[in-house]
């Protein structure tokens, strides 16, 4: 028997123009169960009204859907705290993007789609930890007087990831992309996020190949949930951080380019990788863009974006799609030049509208870890295109890899493996051979295996920043197997015949007896000792 | 609209840190009478002015310890002790869950030696010194550390109220220090280490979340005002100067 799902308070501000709130309200809740919905006075003048509503109705969640684009994230998050609930248990969305544009019928299909997928998003809220929220004053640098001395400013609270033990491997790779050395290890070789240092900017989310960061404000459950609902929709999503939607939406030609896009607010670009986009696609998405970073971005995430941008263009490509630029793009600059991008991607509708499979993408879950997001997506996409696909796309950007091995003079030791964080180089050994293997889904160019060979100055390990549809769609294959050399005494292995002819190999010019070259290659452990003891 | 964001008095916030600091402090120690007496008298005056708190995140983990504490009576105290007993004596240092930072962080080698002559100077430079009342207990002693800090939070109250404000830095920063080199370092693992010990539903699994919810605050907290300088080093300023 399947559970009820969570309830979630859904407060809708009487404002919403051009929309009959009550029977709004109604298909809201005929389209979604476990909501309790309602019509609150003002609700974007009056957030005291939305949170008590929520706690009256017995929910942990709250979803506020705002007549004006003025979010009050830090007026809903006091009075969240002073009624019991976490400083992150509600989402705020503004429904403007559906208000009527020309005097036309406003877009309630949109706006529904819109607080199911914030709904759901807060579905998967699994709560704030004391230890991840910052303090942080609302309006720093007004302080200088007596009454500094006796009052405390206005506060908020910002919320830090924090690594979870039990699904963290120990890689390191989120530690790598902290630009702000936020992430140390302790002793105990468990990661930890330093609150105070910590700016939000989601880099080590994107790093994390195996989602062990706890994010309340921006997890990637939440996103996948979130996405899952607004890609299914078929319309065009519009994925930017918070500080420059605002922008946006405070320009009123950019907000008019806005009408008709599905907005995922993140915290920060810097954690939407290229898998990203292609979820979406491959959700059922008509288009993606992406909102680059202005100039005063201390994150500059514009180039990055643009490099994944071109990426998964060149992906679109290499599958077949006739009109990758439409499908994806970086929209940046001022809003004038933004809301061109938006505008213009949105008159080519006609054009874009036709991803092959639609029915089937819109059923597919979303997932944003790499590399299942970018190895999935690529499946999928190529499913609807009618694959096979040949050709492969070589970038810097791609969140994929390709690990070759030189047959001649791979020893399969197992270095590689042993370091590889996500299981995409695997070494098996039974008495008979040891087989290293890879698998093009898993790999995500950590460049860990490539210094740990042994026989790295031979290049016998290389790794390729590229993503190839074919690769990924034969799955795990076999790099190279090598017999293993038995004890010439006991008939126990000994190691890999590769790696035994290359000690030889190197004891060649060595001055030593061929006794004792005989023995390390020839005998196990327990047999060389046994006759070092005779 | 109503001013949905509130500011709050820092003599106040300073006094109220104070009392947290102490009733986490005596959470930790032996219950004997006298001190489960205390205990019990902080915890009385605190709900009289925890509601001041309700805007910060240690609040509900707060109330919780205090409805905790409201519940138990006279015939309950026993359990405590032997619950307490269980968690932080049995094996003396060597228990899971052992109450000095020294043996948290050190070991039993020269650096726990120098954690504790570190602790020491903190003391001193503060002019505060072991009374009686700590018992055999080093000054590592979780409840001897909150204790130090609570006294430093009356410090920085009487410093405000007075308006002394080279005094009011002085101590913030003393209070920094001491949580940053050693009160937060230890005590969320010593939390994690009872909290798995016990369970969730007792006043030491209550107490657990609550100190670790009270240390991630405190050290935001002091953090912030000592970085935005809410001390008011600038009393020079003409008062309603709108720098």
């Amino acid at each position: 028997m399947s559970e009820s799902p969570e309830l979630v308070a859904v407060a809708l501000c009487s404002e919403l123009g051009g929309f009959d709130t009550r029977a709004f309200a109604g298909q809201l809740e005929s389209a979604e169960p476990g909501l309790r919905v309602e019509v609150v006075q003002d609700l974007c003048s009056n957030p005291e009204a939305g949170v008590q509503f929520a706690h009256q109705a017995g929910a942990r969640l709250l979803v506020g859907g705002l007549c004006g684009h003025e979010t009050r994230n830090v007026e809903f998050q006091a009075w969240a705290r002073r009624a019991g609930l976490d400083p992150y248990a509600f989402d705020l969305v503004s429904l403007r993007p559906c208000f009527a544009a020309d005097g036309a019928a406003p877009l309630t299909e949109h706006a529904v789609f819109l607080l199911r997928a914030a709904v759901a998003r807060m579905r998967e809220f699994r709560g704030s930890r004391p230890e991840q929220l910052n303090m942080r004053l609302v309006a720093p640098g007004k302080r200088v007087s007596r009454r500094a001395l006796i009052t405390l400013p206005p506060w908020t609270y910002d919320a830090a990831p924090m690594v979870d033990p039990a699904k963290c491997v120990a890689c390191g790779l989120c530690e790598t992309a902290c630009a702000y050395d936020a992430i140390s290890r302790e002793p105990t070789g468990d990661r930890v996020v330093d609150t105070a240092h910590c700016l939000g900017c989601g880099q080590c989310l994107a790093a994390c190949p195996v989602d062990a960061l706890d994010w309340p404000v921006g997890s990637k459950v939440q996103f996948e949930a979130e996405m899952g609902v607004l890609a299914s929709s078929g319309g065009r999503l519009l994925i930017g951080c918070a500080s420059e939607l605002a922008k946006l939406r405070s320009d009123s030609d950019a907000d008019a380019a806005l009408h008709g896009w599905l907005p995922i607010e993140v915290p920060c670009m810097g954690m939407v990788t290229a898998g990203w986009a292609l979820q979406a696609l491959a959700g059922g998405a008509a288009a993606v863009a992406l909102v680059g970073c202005g100039e005063h971005c201390h994150f500059d995430q514009e180039s990055v974006l643009r490099e994944r941008v071109d990426y998964v263009r060149d992906v679109l490509d290499v599958l077949g799609e006739a009109h990758p630029d439409d499908r994806v793009l970086v929209a940046t600059g001022e809003p004038a030049s933004v809301a061109d991008a938006l505008a213009a991607t949105a008159a080519r509708d006609v054009a874009v509208s036709a991803l092959p499979g639609t029915a089937d993408r819109a059923r597919r879950a979303i997932c944003l870890t790499e590399p299942e997001a970018t190895a999935g997506a690529v499946l999928a996409l190529v499913d609807d295109f009618g694959g096979p696909v040949e050709g492969r796309v070589d970038s810097a950007a791609s969140p994929l890899a390709l690990v070759n091995v030189h047959i001649e003079t791979c020893t399969t030791c197992g270095a590689c493996a042993l370091v590889c964080p996500t299981g995409a180089l695997k070494l098996e050994e039974n008495d008979d051979a040891t087989t290293l293997s890879f698998d093009a889904t898993r790999c995500i160019g950590c460049m860990r295996c490539a210094p740990s060979c042994p026989e790295f100055e031979e290049q016998t390990l290389t790794v390729d920043r590229a993503t190839d549809p074919m690769a990924l769609g034969e799955g795990r294959r076999e790099l190279k197997r090598a017999e293993v050399g038995l004890c010439r005494n006991c008939g126990k292995p000994v190691a890999p015949a590769a790696m035994l002819a290359r000690i030889e190999r190197l004891l060649d010019d060595d001055d030593r007896t061929p006794a004792l070259m005989d023995a390390l290659t020839k005998l196990c452990i327990e047999c060389r000792q046994l006759a070092a003891s005779l | 609209m109503r001013d949905t964001v509130i500011s709050a008095d820092l003599i106040e916030l300073a006094r109220l840190r104070g009392k947290i600091h102490l009733l986490l402090g005596l959470g930790f120690r032996y219950p004997a009478e006298d001190d489960f007496e205390a205990l019990m008298t902080v915890a009385n005056d605190l709900n009289e002015v925890i509601e001041r708190a309700s805007d910060f995140t240690f609040y509900p983990a707060t109330i919780a310890l205090l409805d905790e504490l409201a519940g138990i009576g006279e015939a309950d105290v026993f359990r405590i002790q032997e619950t307490h007993v269980d968690i932080f004596q049995l094996a003396g240092e060597r228990a899971p869950c052992a109450p000095y930072e020294s043996a948290q962080m050190g070991g039993a080698g020269r650096l726990a030696g120098w954690i504790i002559a570190d602790i020491e100077k903190f003391y001193a430079e503060a002019g505060l010194a072991l009374s009686g009342r700590a018992g055999r207990e080093p000054p590592d002693h979780v409840a001897l550390e909150l204790e130090f800090m609570s006294a430093l939070c009356e410090m920085e109250a009487v410093a405000r109220a007075e308006q002394m404000a080279d005094e009011v830095e002085r101590v913030l920063s003393s209070e920094l220090a001491f949580l940053e080199r050693h009160v937060c370092r230890w005590l969320p693992r010593l939390a994690r280490q009872v909290e798995s010990a016990t369970s969730s539903d007792g006043f030491y699994g209550k107490l657990a979340v609550a100190t670790r919810a009270w240390v991630a605050h405190e050290r935001g907290f002091v953090g912030l005002i000592a970085r935005e300088r809410l001390f008011a080093r600038e009393l020079a300023a003409p008062v309603g100067d709108p720098r």
